[in-house]
């Protein structure tokens, strides 16, 4: 595939588009490269450095990535003074300096008030998120999309699943999507009865089969909700390249496109087991395969800053104001703008929402920045029973299969549902395995005094024992619907918390609701019985070590007693211009259009009232291609002869007509 | 250019440290720049010293507990480096004998070095992000564990048949928590600073 | 080789008869599968991180070698032809004799990464354009005429007896893009005269570019970006310049110049037999290893063997074998040679590539057990659940 057209900032400048795209993340390219194909001039504006289109650039990521000593979902990507992006390495936990006190410090990009930390990263690099991201795409359940009325609690949707099961298969063509769709038939996320994946399904890991094999049919009760749930193993749908399946769209088939920047690369994924932060060969989607299919009507402009959006006439909105710089390493940059008929910020949640406050934009309902979500993930980790031989972690996607048996059910009016993934790479995301299993058989580091540890473990002793201990690793990572609430927010202060190039940092206020809280305490039961029925040795805790919480610590009163819980981030920020009816409480309508100008759009997971259990990206996704159709029709009634409300400017296709 | 004679020591000495045979050190192709990033982490003289020291005591059938505690932590250190391709934060009292003039910190030695870790040869895996196995690969059910007689094998450090014996009972007691990882408290935690689980509070919800 | 040897003495000659045409079909997945340990070695030669620019150049060829040996096996079984890939004689001892070539081109040996290696590429890969004396009169001359002679044979065998007496194969052999991937375009199924032009267009093209271009055809028959044909990716990494998009097959490249440093590989004796290593099986583990990845090797020419007659979906245990094969074939490169005075000079070992009988009954058994344990279907999901791993190899 080749790589998309990019061209230089001044050079996008000055120049009157149809539309301009803020952020070539997932959202903002499919959406730019529909109106393209409709013939609409769109301008890509991207915040972040590119290079990763080419197979040189691609390459410095993956040795970027190789050379990090934590891999976290930012560790192939090179840090950027310019546009800094959050990175879960901001945060470290403190010891609280009075009781129920902040237990973490944060000194990134985010200006974090607590009291618990926002643990989500994005990317601000060509691709966005959407080059880290795991590639994990299961659809919304249509309870998801009525929490309120169906359970009393979140927000509900001004639209049904069944408004958007055209366009997730969409998206899913656009991606390129693997799995069961009869499976997923049987959740009750996918409603055509007809329908089926353009791949097979990524192969389950042995790890599936095995836990499969133990689990399938077993009834674990959770005490909170008091649901009786029915273990299933379930693959999950992934972004990913399998197997082509010849029975997709009619029969047609589906031609699994390849890596961006080197040709016949890619059209499978052969297990490198990195997904996150990066697939070497690109068998995992990316935004950077949709720029590849842009057409001459898309120009796409990295280092390009968007600092706010111009008010225009009335209430519309004219264009954006923009900043480019040379060197991401320096903070000098030089000021344009673009004007445009259409503006769609879709830069990510958090970057959305501090556009639209810098700008003073679609502030009637006050909601802007309000509502910030994620999936608080909680860890729990143990070892297969020797007997049982090795599972085989550090193999495969990320994970290949999860539980979904409490996603589902009216257990969610009393605690948050929950869906949980079967890991595939060990231990890696609670302690740093496989390393940190090295350094603890050797013993290297000291003890907490600081002196040289007397035990050692060295030559085929240590051999032996890493197999075992490494090759044993089970991990459940449970990802608990957070729903909205307004007091978890982005906002601005730019008078003290500006980043190098002179934006306004976000201020993020984040805590997590009782319900949210009750459902770690049931995903915490249901992962011990989990082990239990593996036979497996449960190593989770959740225990300050020293004094020192885990970054996540938080403390909870189930039953009586106090007990001590952990979450991650999830990397799924959602919910900063909440989507609704009603303009007076929501921020954006079903086609994701500012309720307070006409032209303006704010794309993403942040237009999202609700995000039940599911990863959100293939929401999102299918949101962009039904929004990219509501702004190609905007465009067309912009440009009919009569009744013109914006400057009037020949287009391309309407030029067309007229001479034909 | 010819392997030089440092080179071939140094792996016939890391032999022991490791437990992989000569072989699959070479086969790593990062001999030359863990020989010189372990000179170059704490000094040649302590390096060679500790060479020194480390062969007697492997001639003499000692091992690990003829070292002197610096000399034991730069053994780790070495053996880190083979197994992960990375350098780790060394133990502050050794750190502080060596008098290093480096920050006391994890670091990966080269890209290449990372993708070379014999870390994920234990488990018969390979490493994240390199060295793909091929599609579908991740369904097959692992090869069994190895037992402490084939690396021996294979090193060339047979054990006598009593010893053999007794460690075969030991492989299948449970792993002390000490050798084990405890949790990550912040996602930067370099792996080498994790503490071990038995320094961690047990969960007990 | 089983039948390229044979057809090469024989003399320049058109195949007249199918049984004739199969016979050519046969040789030329064996003329196909001759370049691959000959660039694999040149690839997996280079330093891990280095000259990455021709690491994967040479690695887009070897895949497309693949791919041509795939598309003549797709060729052979349409014409009712049993591909043969798993036999002794099938890998051709190096240094070889390039078949089908002027008898004046040096035997084609195991290089490392070096000009001389290089060399050796651009001559296998020689367009016809660029030949002195392009005459069939003059015997053999290229793998180009090769391939034109299959061509000219198949077409006129089409006219004489109509395409059902020629294409008389069995659909359900044919490998396609489901189980074939990450190759120059994608593999194809043959099922008739339109199909097997197109293969043998493919396959000439790739090699020695489109109708006097340095291209190859692949963006105008795949819809994939222009790339360059084989002889000329070669050549920019020799020349360590690239072409400009108006370069000719004759003039030298005059675009950028490309970072290609020699140093970064690990020099060879390429021509190092199994029996020579043995010598110093006590004192080095490369015995053993040599012995080891040529198991492999004839593991990897069994799973193919099988994907070609009948089970294209078995190409899913193939293609792990060959990666389990770029693991062997890098740590031994790493290691010094076992031979003192060799490793003296800064020779490392390399595998020899050496496949005997007793490669293949061992392998045979294997192969056997995993493809019926593997229980793979076309049309259904690759799900190599079924399979077992042993310590050190994927399967079995």
């Amino acid at each position: 595939m080749t790589a998309p057209p990019t061209v230089p900032p001044a050079a996008a400048a000055r120049r009157h588009y149809d539309a301009v795209v803020v952020g070539a993340g997932w959202a903002g390219s499919l959406i730019a490269r529909r109106l393209g194909e409709k013939g609409w001039d769109v301008l890509v504006l991207e915040a972040g450095n590119g290079g990763t289109e080419t197979w040189p650039g691609y390459l410095d990521s993956l040795d970027t990535f190789y050379s990090a000593v934590a891999k976290v979902p930012n560790s192939a990507y090179r840090p950027n003074r310019a546009v800094p992006s959050p990175d879960v390495l901001d945060m470290a936990p403190v010891r609280a300096t009075e009781p129920g006190g902040k237990e973490f410090t944060a000194d990134g990009y985010f200006v974090q008030e607590g009291p618990l930390p926002y643990g989500t990263d994005y990317l601000r690099a060509l691709g966005g998120a959407g080059m880290h991201w795991l590639g994990a795409v299961p659809r919304m359940h249509p309870d998801d999309f009525r929490v309120r009325a169906g359970y009393g609690y979140g927000r509900d949707w001004p639209l049904t699943a069944a408004d958007l099961q055209p366009y997730y298969a969409r998206a899913e063509r656009e991606m390129g999507v693997a799995g069961d769709a009869a499976e997923q038939r049987g959740l009750g996320v996918i409603g055509d009865p007809a329908y089926v994946y353009p791949m097979h399904t990524v192969p389950p890991s042995y790890i599936d089969r095995y836990c499969a094999e133990r689990l399938d049919g077993h009834v674990v009760t959770e005490p909170v909700g008091g649901q009786a749930g029915e273990l299933r193993v379930t693959a999950l749908p992934q972004a990913r390249n399998s197997t082509p399946d010849p029975a997709y769209d009619g029969g047609r088939g589906f031609r699994p496109a390849g890596a961006a920047g080197l040709p016949n690369y890619g059209e499978r994924c052969v297990g490198n087991a990195s997904c996150v932060p990066i697939c070497p060969v690109q068998a995992k989607s990316s935004p950077l395969r949709v720029q590849a299919g842009f057409n001459g009507n898309v120009t796409l402009a990295t280092r390009s800053v968007v600092t706010r959006v111009l008010r225009g006439r009335g209430g519309t909105v004219r264009g954006v104001e923009y900043r480019s710089y040379g060197d991401p390493a320096t903070p000098v940059s030089e000021p344009y703008t673009a004007e445009a008929d259409i503006v769609v910020l879709a830069a990510h949640a958090v970057e959305n929402a501090r556009l639209l406050l810098f700008s003073e934009l679609a502030a009637t309902s006050g909601q802007v920045g309000r509502n910030l979500m994620d999936h608080p993930t909680m860890l729990a980790w143990a070892l297969s029973a020797e007997a049982d031989g090795p599972v085989g972690p550090y193999r495969g996607p990320g994970h290949t299969s999860g539980v979904e048996v409490f996603r589902f059910g009216d257990a969610r009016r009393a605690r948050a549902p929950f869906r949980i993934e079967l890991s595939n790479w060990g231990w890696s995301w609670a302690t740093g395995a496989p390393m940190s299993n090295v350094a603890a058989a050797l013993g290297v580091g000291g003890t907490a005094d600081g002196e040289v540890r007397p035990d050692p473990t060295f030559g085929p002793e240590l051999r032996r024992l890493l197999g075992s201990v490494i090759g044993r690793q089970l991990q459940l990572q449970i990802a608990i619907e957070q729903s909205a609430d307004p007091a978890n927010r982005v906002t601005i202060d730019p008078r003290r918390h500006r980043d190098p190039m002179g934006n306004p940092r976000p201020i993020i206020a984040y805590d997590l609701d009782r319900h949210v809280r009750d459902g770690m305490v049931a995903a915490r039961h249901v992962a011990r019985a989990i082990f239990a029925r593996l036979g497996a040795t449960d190593h989770t805790t959740y225990r300050p070590q020293n004094g020192v919480p885990p970054i996540g610590h938080l403390t909870h009163t189930y039953d009586g007693r106090e007990v001590h819980l952990a979450y991650r981030g999830a990397g799924h920020g959602a919910g900063t211009h909440i989507m609704g009816t009603d303009a007076k409480t929501s921020v954006v309508d079903s086609y994701q259009r500012t309720h307070d100008h006409p032209n303006l759009y704010a794309a993403g997971c942040g237009s999202m009232p609700s995000i039940g259990t599911s990863n959100p990206t293939v929401t999102m996704a299918a949101l962009a291609l039904r929004s990219a159709d509501h702004i190609d029709r905007h465009l067309a009634d912009l440009h009919r002869p009569v009744a013109v409300r914006v400057p009037a400017r020949q287009h391309p296709a309407a030029r067309q007509e007229a001479t034909s | 250019m010819a392997i030089s004679a440092d080179v071939r020591e140094f792996v016939r000495s890391c032999v022991p440290l490791t437990g992989f045979a000569e072989y699959d050190l070479y086969g790593t192709g990062m001999a030359d720049l863990y020989l010189d990033t372990a000179r170059a982490q704490v000094g040649e003289e302590h390096f060679a010293a500790f060479l020194r020291a480390w062969i007697a005591a492997v001639e003499e059938g000692e091992g690990a507990a003829a070292l002197s505690p610096t000399h034991l932590e730069i053994a780790r250190a070495v053996t880190y480096l083979w197994y992960t391709g990375a350098w780790p934060r060394m133990a502050p009292a050794a750190h502080a004998a060596l008098r290093r003039e480096k920050a006391n910190v994890e670091f990966v030695a080269a890209p290449a070095a990372y993708v070379e870790g014999l870390v994920w040869r234990t488990f018969d895996g390979h490493p994240a992000g390199a060295k793909p196995p091929g599609y579908g690969t991740w369904s097959v059910r692992p090869p069994r564990p190895r037992t402490l007689a084939e690396p021996r094998r294979e090193a060339g450090t047979d054990a006598p048949a009593e010893q053999a014996a007794e460690e075969r009972a030991a492989e299948e007691a449970a792993v002390p928590a000490a050798k084990l990882p405890g949790p990550l408290l912040a996602r930067g935690t370099a792996p080498s600073t994790v503490m071990t689980a038995d320094d961690v509070p047990g969960d007990e919800i | 080789m089983i039948n390229a040897g044979a057809l090469h003495a024989q003399g320049f000659k058109i195949p007249a008869t199918v049984p004739e045409l199969r016979t050519y079909l046969q040789a030329a997945i064996e003329v196909e599968h001759l370049t691959i340990p000959v660039y694999m070695t040149g690839m997996y030669t280079i330093r891990a991180g280095t000259n990455r620019l021709a690491y994967f150049t040479i690695r887009s060829v070897v895949l497309e070698e693949m791919l041509h040996m795939t598309l003549a096996a797709n060729l052979l079984n349409a014409v009712g032809g049993e591909p043969n890939v798993a036999h002794p004689e099938f890998v051709a001892e190096y240094p070889a004799k390039l078949p089908f070539s002027s008898d004046t081109i040096p035997y084609i040996g195991l290089r490392h990464f070096s000009p001389e290696a290089l060399e050796t590429f651009l001559r296998i890969e020689k367009p016809r354009s660029l030949l002195p004396n392009p005459d069939d009169d003059a015997g053999w001359t290229s793998i180009g005429q090769f391939y034109d002679a299959i061509r000219r044979g198949l077409v006129a065998l089409v006219e004489e007896h109509g395409p059902a007496a020629v294409f008389t194969g069995d659909a359900r052999k044919q490998v396609g893009p489901e189980d074939f991937y990450n190759s120059g375009g994608e593999a194809f199924a043959v099922t008739g005269l339109p199909t097997a032009l197109k293969a043998i267009e493919v396959i000439s093209d790739q090699g020695e570019g489109a109708d006097d271009t340095i291209f190859t055809d692949d963006d105008r028959i795949f819809g994939e970006q222009r790339q360059l044909a084989h002889y000329f990716r070669f050549n920019e990494i020799y020349t360590g310049r690239g072409y400009g998009p108006h370069d000719l097959p004759s003039t030298p490249p005059s675009g950028p110049l490309l970072d290609v440093d020699w140093d970064d590989a690990y020099p060879i004796y390429g021509d190092s037999k199994v029996e020579d290593y043995r010598e110093y099986e006590e004192t080095s583990a490369v015995y053993r290893e040599a012995v080891g990845f040529n198991a492999c090797y004839a593991r990897l020419l069994g799973y193919l063997h099988s994907a070609f007659n009948g089970h294209p979906r078995h190409m899913a245990l193939a293609v792990p074998t060959m990666l389990e094969l770029r693991d062997r074939a890098q740590w031994m490169y790493r290691n010094p040679h076992p031979d003192p005075d060799l490793a003296d000079e800064g020779c490392h070992a390399s595998p020899t590539f050496e496949l005997e009988q007793a490669h293949f009954d061992e392998a045979g058994e294997i192969v056997r057990r995993t493809v019926d344990a593997a229980g793979l279907r076309t049309g259904e999901p690759v799900d190599l659940g079924a399979l077992a791993a042993a310590p050190g190899r994927r399967f079995g």
